[in-house]
């Protein structure tokens, strides 16, 4: 085994190049599954990690079931006997510049001793007495660019704030992107007198806040909080989780076609070893054993990699998940010694699993074999070979058509990927054929020499162009989610302008007063509520033509308005339908703060703004059942003629604090909204696709060094150096080349499937399918660019290289 | 063994140690401590200063007075169970005003910080219980008012004939029946207390020596009845009332078996020396007093404990008084009767003795502070 292992070593020596390569194909297939699985969680934590680093893990929560606590509720509690220790806090959501911070104003002298928010020390006197001073941890001024005892100016419902950092802690990474206030300077400064968000109580108190809290509030342990926010960003995390994998199985792909080259190469070394002795076993004992060690090595920079990577890739979900999920989720991974494990042991055991083909090949190389060449022999195989790229195919459809869950339409794709990685190589081949068949010239003869060893080729050319595939899938896909998403928008903003004001002050009064104005023909209005498990409740005032703006999904739409409007019926959004499986003439359950509420589902609308769903309830049911007069925002129809510029300046008169959004600002909100939410599958496409030009550099490269003696041949036969180097780089770029045609197809299909299947099930909204070609447009050219650039070397190599001591080996 | 094999399992050691250093959980910060300067001294612009005498009236002067920078509530006391078993106790108020800010607009707005000390000793078996409490001055969370002083659920009510303090911790609790058994003495110059150069190092200060205490004790699930004890009740309040220099003092609260009360106040300076400003009272049976000075008496240390922390506490002393023809020694009844939490201090029940013939003559209490904050 010593001898083995030496002459292995000595190998790796000669060719550190592809040792390289290997190492950086399964790093960088690693890097990603640790970059995401490390963010994922973050996504669950999010809710809890800030007020944990404050209050201490495993609090309970008061909530009210809709909307923030009255601040009586904490006099009352904490001066009761044997009130255990309680944390008032009211949470805000403020925007710095395009970030989204969450403003924790909390009592500092309820917070635990070991907090990092004392009440001692100057800060806290100032954060008690100013109004504007806030704490932020020194990461945080970093990240935002803001001087120590700098001010941080941000914006709360459309207002300006000013705030001092009086002091910066050295919190964890939870605290990231918080400002922590007193709740007095917090109440005044946003208005939100007398409320509470929520209040934390120690774990150990349950039976006594059970015994003294109020009906109608909720009690909810971390537990419960963790699996809501599970709940709440589950769509996303899957998405992101099947991305990573591919990503692995791209990386794998590489560390296989670079095994499978380095056994080319030392098919003599083997086949003298078995002629001194040496048996089979041993043979793939030592490559299992180098394998491992490759794969191990590999991976172990991939985790560094992928730790390093999962701060930036969070940093792109942390502003959807602002926006889409209400939560501010921590800017600060947790990596775990089991997650670090977990996936080090699953790239081992998947790297030796990709070259189990190599392992057997090799135990197939007879004693005494000397040459190199690889005899391509009957490369068809048995006939269920033949056919099992169809099969897979044909089961993956299956798994994805007949099944309702997430999880069967992901492994529905990953088989029908299996499937496509098969037929790849076969497929491209004879689209080689048929190019080579035409004619004698010097490229139809480099590609019939490139199909000798098709299958060497095979897995360079599966690994291509599904990694190719996979980039522009995704990039398809959200093009054409897009696409649908602005199509629904600019059908349902059917208002000229929108008026919105800081929380809270737009009221019925407002509505009846707006009414009479000359200038509008008409008005809608709507106030949402968010119920426990994300979903939204929606009392709608609207107009004919507000509702003929709702795109239908199912459900009459003439029987639906007047069901609706007589209170007896609400509407459903397509996601709120496809989770809770409720369809038109079914009856839904409403927690109101008036008590349990039924009411006929009498249609489904489609909706993109909320994964959870929503439930549309008409306006003046919604108030008498929740008591609540107040508008998110009154949509304004003005009459023909009316001068926009003198109404802007009529309603800011009226209402000083009011903003107003037109319908294309609406648009573009929602758009860009949309575009950051689907930064993340930016990243992560162009990520596989750079692990794909890793795989189609390390393919491509061992393909020019591998045909060394044919190319000497060919010098000694005549063929000038020029000829010599414009072969190597026909061989090496038609290769990408029938990679990237072979990518078309299978983007289609990854595209549809996520359009058509993965889309509604992770996130229950469906998407019309349209074909974006702009990703195909990038992928097909920039793959010909990288075929053409990686045969140079070799080229270059091979051309300038003397024929004779190559040739001389045989 | 081949140089490129160290070099690759170096990279992989060092590789290791950075993954694992990544999952280390965050370190937090070291809770911070506060110091009696700090409390004590320092700014008070804005607040008013004690510089003479003032006529306090009562029970006016028993509600908290937020002019000043600076107040407390401090109760301690000896208490004997219905098996003759031991117990000292300690329940204090204390108010910080903050400097004065801007008016907010919440009802969370507050003017000072409130913070509660409740601490048992257990002489059974020499453990000290202690649990401490913050809260603003808002919404009712804490405050001190002509018939209550109280931080949440803990409380102390002025009734008639007796008063009740209820104070329930985790680990511990006290609902106590406290009965004035003298009237209250008003210490220094009828109330005004000086303790350095200027004359507003002072305080405006008050005592009642002596409160008959009965009631009970939770300790754990463990309910004892106190059937016999002594209370003393200290008032005080001002504002920067340590001089630069003073860096703490040693207080003793004795009441004696013949009738009589014993306050010490022993300043000490930043070089650990006595202070020219100690002070003391002496409260006769029929509630006369007598203002001590520094010339009056002397204190000396007769046994250091050492805390685990490595600070030095002077627990045992020998006092003399000659005036009032007193040799005592006093003797801390344990010694871990250390608070550790936001203040670094020492306080607990001690016995006296005469120093001649070695009899237990009485019990009090002893506050030293100014020791663990090195």
């Amino acid at each position: 085994m010593q001898l083995l292992l030496e002459s292995s070593r000595r190998f790796f020596y000669r060719h550190p190049g592809q040792l390289l390569l290997a190492l950086i194909g399964i790093a960088a297939g690693v890097a990603v599954v640790t970059g995401v699985a490390l963010m994922r969680d973050v996504l669950i934590d999010a809710l809890d990690s800030a007020t944990e680093s404050l209050s201490g893990s495993e609090m309970l929560r008061i909530t009210a079931p809709s909307g923030p606590l009255d601040e009586d509720l904490f006099r009352t509690l904490a001066t009761l006997p044997g009130a255990p220790a309680l944390l008032p806090v009211l949470s805000s959501r403020v925007r710095y510049g395009n970030r989204m911070l969450e403003l924790l104003a909390v009592d500092p002298l309820s917070l635990e001793r070991s907090s990092p928010v004392r009440p001692t020390g100057s800060a806290t006197g100032q954060l008690l007495t100013q109004a504007n001073a806030a704490v932020v941890t020194e990461r945080t001024l970093e990240r935002l660019n803001v001087d120590p005892n700098g001010v941080l100016q941000v914006r709360h419902s459309g207002e300006t704030l000013n705030l001092d950092i009086v002091a910066s802690i050295s919190g964890g990474r939870e605290l990231d992107d918080r400002i922590i206030m007193d709740l007095a300077a917090a109440q005044h400064l946003t208005g939100r007198q007398g409320e509470l968000s929520f209040i934390e109580a120690a774990a150990g108190s349950r039976a006594w806040l059970e015994e003294h809290l109020p009906d109608g509030l909720e009690l909810v342990d971390a537990e419960q909080r963790r699996d809501s926010a599970a709940a709440l960003t589950a769509g996303m995390r899957a998405n992101l989780t099947a991305m990573s994998l591919l990503s692995l199985a791209v990386g794998l792909f590489v560390i296989y076609s670079v095994l499978a080259f380095l056994l080319v190469q030392r098919r003599r070394t083997i086949g003298m070893l078995r002629a001194v002795g040496v048996t089979q076993g041993h043979i793939q004992g030592l490559l299992a054993l180098e394998t491992m060690i490759l794969a191990g090595l590999g991976a172990l920079a991939g985790l560094v990699l992928g730790t390093l990577m999962a701060t930036a890739l969070l940093e792109l979900v942390r502003q959807p998940v602002a926006e889409l999920y209400r939560m501010v989720a921590s800017a600060g991974i947790r990596p775990t010694v089991g997650l670090y494990a977990a996936v080090w042991i699953m790239a081992v055991i998947m790297a030796l699993a990709s070259v189990l083909g190599v392992l057997r090949e090799a135990q197939r190389i007879p004693p005494g074999q000397l040459a190199r060449t690889v005899h391509e022999g009957n490369s068809s195989g048995s006939r269920l070979w033949r056919w099992l790229p169809v099969l897979l195919l044909a089961l993956g459809a299956l798994l994805i058509v007949g099944t309702r869950g997430l999880a069967p339409v992901m492994a529905g794709l990953f088989v029908m990927l299996s499937g496509c990685a098969l037929l790849a190589p076969a497929t491209g081949m004879q689209l080689l054929r048929l190019i080579s068949a035409r004619g004698d010239g010097l490229v139809p003869r480099a590609i019939k020499m490139l199909m000798s060893s098709r299958q060497r080729l095979a897995p360079a050319v599966s690994a291509l162009s599904l990694a190719l595939a996979l980039s522009a899938g995704v990039g398809m896909m959200v093009l054409g989610f897009r696409a649908t998403v602005d199509d629904w928008v600019s059908r349902l903003i059917s208002a000229d302008v929108y008026l919105t004001v800081s929380q809270g002050q737009l009221g019925s009064a407002d509505v009846e007063t707006l009414r009479n104005w000359p200038e509008l023909e008409m008005l809608t209005s709507s106030r949402q509520v968010r119920l426990d498990d994300g979903s939204m409740v929606v009392g709608y005032d609207l107009n004919p033509k507000a509702w003929a703006a709702f795109e239908w999904v199912s459900g009459s739409k003439e029987a639906a308005r007047p069901a609706v409007e007589s209170g007896a019926a609400v509407l459903l959004t397509e996601p709120m339908a496809r989770r809770t499986g409720l369809k038109p003439g079914d009856r839904i359950d409403l927690a109101t703060p008036s008590g349990p509420a039924s009411f006929e589902v009498a249609a489904v609308y489609r909706d993109y703004s909320n994964d959870r769903g929503l439930v549309g309830l008409i306006g003046w049911r919604f108030r008498e059942l929740w008591q609540d007069e107040q508008r998110d925002s009154i949509g304004l129809y003005l009459r023909p003629g009316t001068e926009i510029e003198a109404f802007e300046t009529k309603i800011l008169d009226a209402f000083p604090a009011g903003n107003l959004t037109t319908r294309e600002q609406v648009r573009e909100q929602t758009l860009a909204v949309f575009d950051r939410t689907f930064r993340i599958s930016w990243a992560l496409a162009i990520l596989v696709g750079m692990i794909a030009a890793i795989a189609l550099i390390s393919a491509l490269l061992a393909l020019g060094l591998e045909r060394g003696r044919e190319y000497a041949t060919l010098r000694a036969l005549g063929l000038p150096r020029r000829g010599l180097a414009g072969v190597v780089l026909t061989q090496t770029t038609s290769l990408a080349a029938i990679a990237a045609i072979m990518a078309v197809p299978f983007s289609m299909l990854i595209h549809a499937v996520l359009s058509l299947a993965v889309q509604p099930r992770a996130f229950g909204w469906s998407v019309a399918l349209t074909w974006p070609w702009q990703p195909l447009a990038v992928i097909v050219p920039l793959a010909l660019i990288l075929g053409a650039l990686a045969g140079a070397y070799p080229a270059w190599k091979i051309a300038s290289r003397d024929p004779a001591p190559l040739l001389r080996a045989s | 063994m081949r140089l490129d094999i160290v070099i690759v399992l170096i990279l992989v050691l060092l590789t290791g140690t950075w993954l694992a250093w990544q999952t280390l959980p965050p370190q937090a910060p070291g809770p911070e401590r506060l110091r009696v300067q700090n409390l004590m001294g320092g700014q008070s612009d804005g607040f008013r200063r004690v510089t003479e005498p003032v006529p306090l009236s009562f029970p006016e002067d028993h509600a908290q007075h937020p002019e000043y920078q600076n107040e407390w509530w401090y109760f301690t006391g000896n208490l004997e169970t219905a098996t003759g078993e031991r117990l000292g106790y300690q329940y204090t108020l204390f108010r910080f005003a903050l400097s004065p800010g801007e008016a907010l607009n919440s009802a969370w707005e507050t003017d000072a910080i409130w913070m509660a000390h409740l601490a048992l000793s257990d002489g059974r078996n020499q453990r000290f219980f202690q649990s401490e409490r913050f809260a603003r001055g808002a919404l009712g969370l804490a405050g001190a008012d002509e018939q209550r002083w109280w931080l949440r659920d803990w409380e102390v009510r002025l009734g008639e004939p007796a008063w009740r303090l209820v104070a329930e911790a985790e680990a511990f609790a006290l609902d106590l029946n406290l009965s004035p058994q003298r009237p209250l003495v008003l210490q220094g110059d009828a109330g005004y207390s000086r303790k350095g150069p200027d004359r507003a190092n002072a305080s405006l200060y008050y005592s009642i020596t002596r409160l008959a205490t009965t009631g009970k004790v939770r300790i754990g699930d463990e309910v004892l009845e106190v059937v016999d004890g002594l209370s003393w009740l200290d008032r005080e309040w001002g504002s920067n009332q340590l001089a630069e220099g003073q860096a703490g003092w040693d207080w003793f609260a004795i009441q004696l078996e013949d009738g009589r009360d014993l306050m010490l106040a022993r300043l000490r300076n930043d070089d650990g020396s006595d202070s020219e400003w100690s002070y003391g009272l002496l409260v006769e049976p029929d509630g006369s007093s007598r203002y001590l000075t520094d010339k009056d008496y002397t204190a000396t240390t007769h046994r250091w404990w050492t805390d685990a922390k490595g600070d030095r506490w002077p627990l045992d002393w020998e006092i003399d008084l000659p005036a009032a023809d007193l040799k005592l020694r006093t003797r801390a009844v344990f010694d871990e009767q250390h608070w550790q939490q936001s203040v670094d201090y020492w306080e607990g029940m001690i016995d006296v003795h005469d120093r001649a013939s070695g009899e237990s003559i009485g019990r009090g209490y002893l506050e030293l502070s100014g020791y663990g904050e090195g």
